[in-house]
């Protein structure tokens, strides 16, 4: 992340915010989509959360540590959206699929319906602490940063849903391989 | 296909499905919201610039003496049994004066079920490759252990390699026993400890590595007892962990929730729930069986 830009806009540079909400606004709804399962909640929850980063910047004491610092904001965002709105919980699939892998058979289909599922299932706090992990790629310390929770937190949520996840998906391996058992 | 691969490639391919390009209308209702929306100040306390009079100096320093008087009051005046912490309890001659305790562990609830009580109905699992036999609630699931723990270097487990690796006491290095809908752990293990090490030694460098609230342990040491052997029980800030120490074998029993939490109010508390399957140990005669042995369900 670009320190100037972060300070630029921390002293109220609109045209600097900007342009840092281009660079990392992608990054930030992929974080809000995957922990809400829902594109259009996502999309309501970063632009809350983009707003409430312009408004507490000048509080942002350390511009190295923008990313993480905006992090917190947008997991918090979400999980204030998810207390007022439901629908997060309710909702059936409703993510896009890239169907261009043509050897995506029905194996995998029903890998990630399974996954989609349990994943549903799991609290909020733990969502965050997997996605953040396993999709923005940061170690455990630094999610435990992010969102402002012991190391030892962190590692026992994403413990747990793994845990879940990996249940779910031997569950939907084990059934399928007795449908092809029963078809054979 | 190894089933942990397949796992990972179903979980990457779950979190790699659909686009992540945010709406410009979405860009374009943040930067037009920002228009308008006001910096919250960075708000330092300014330095006076003006002097202050005698007679202003004299009515401060007087209020700040009657407000630190009240307080003073107040607190003398409580009942020294609110909000303290429960006296440590002595585990064993070796261990030095207690130090201080860490404001974030809770107290454990008078009204609990007995370890009796709880254990009622339990089935016994045999680890051979840990030297214990151990009882668990017959609706949760066993898990064995399918490698050998070996305690992990500082931070390993802070790494994604390290997380579920040989040294994750919460992996499958370790005898796991999971609740209802996977909602609770507690693991089980020994490990050989280098001779003339004490218990407290072997739990202040195991902390720091596997959990957190790694400051003044011997004060927090409540004494349990596995199999007739004594040994001591600590709560840190997400579980709650007993160790015994029987000739040179530091065996190890983990819930991995906090003491108080509702995953583990069904049981009374975390300290209960660890008591509980303390209870239930027994020590094989011959000790662990040599490594790579075969866990027998019994």
């Amino acid at each position: 992340m670009d320190r100037d830009l972060v300070e630029r806009a921390r002293s109220g540079d609109q045209a600097a915010f900007a342009d840092l909400v281009h660079q990392v606004s992608d990054t930030l709804l992929g974080i809000a989509r995957r922990i809400l399962r829902d594109p259009g909640l996502a999309e309501d929850v970063l632009q809350n959360a983009l707003v409430t980063i312009w408004r507490k910047l000048p509080h942002l004491r350390e511009p190295d540590r923008f990313e993480a610092w905006a992090y917190r904001i947008l997991v918090n965002a979400c999980y204030a959206e998810a207390a007022h709105n439901r629908r997060w919980a309710s909702t059936v699939r409703i993510l896009p699929i890239d169907r261009t892998n043509e050897a995506d058979d029905y194996q995998s289909i029903s890998d990630r319906d399974e996954l989609e599922q349990a994943f549903r299932r799991l609290p909020l706090d733990q969502r965050a602490v997997f996605v953040l992990h396993h999709h923005a790629g940061l170690p455990l310390v630094a999610v435990a940063e992010a969102l402002g929770i012991p190391e030892g937190t962190a590692r026992s949520r994403l413990h747990y849903a793994t845990r879940a996840l990996r249940t779910a998906f031997e569950a939907a391996r084990a059934r399928d391989n007795l449908r092809e058992g029963r078809l054979a | 296909m190894n089933d942990d691969r397949a796992f990972e490639r179903a979980t990457e391919a779950f979190l790699d499905d659909g686009p992540d390009r945010t709406q410009s209308a979405t860009i374009e209702a943040v930067l037009l919201a920002v228009r308008t929306t006001p910096q919250e100040r960075d708000l330092r306390i300014p330095w006076r610039t003006h002097p202050m009079s005698n007679p202003m100096r004299l009515i401060a320093a007087l209020m700040v003496i009657v407000v630190a008087g009240v307080a003073a009051i107040n607190l003398l005046g409580s009942s020294p049994g609110v909000g303290s912490l429960p006296s440590p309890s002595p585990t064993s001659g070796s261990l030095s004066s207690p130090s201080a305790t860490a404001s974030t562990i809770a107290p454990t609830p008078n009204a609990q079920p007995s370890p009796t009580a709880l254990t009622s109905g339990w089935t016994t699992y045999t680890s051979n490759r840990y030297g214990f036999s151990i009882g668990y609630p017959s609706n949760w699931a066993l898990r064995p252990a399918v490698s050998t723990w070996v305690a992990p270097p500082a931070n390993a487990l802070s790494s994604r390699a390290g997380l579920g690796g040989a040294g994750d006491p919460m992996g499958t290095s370790t005898e796991g026993f999971t609740g209802p809908g996977s909602s609770i752990l507690v693991s089980a293990w020994s490990v050989a400890v280098a001779p003339g090490t004490s218990a407290v030694a072997w739990i202040q460098a195991y902390c720091p590595k596997i959990t957190t609230a790694c400051t003044g342990i011997p004060g927090r040491m409540v004494a349990v007892s596995m199999d007739g052997q004594a040994g001591s029980l600590v709560r840190f800030t997400d579980d709650v962990e007993a160790f015994v120490l029987v000739n040179n074998r530091m065996y190890v029993v983990a819930e991995w929730r906090p003491d108080i939490d509702q995953t583990t109010s069904p049981y009374g508390s975390g300290t209960n729930l660890v008591e509980g399957y303390l209870s239930t140990m027994h020590l094989l005669p011959g000790g662990p069986a040599p490594s790579g042995a075969t866990p027998r369900p019994s």
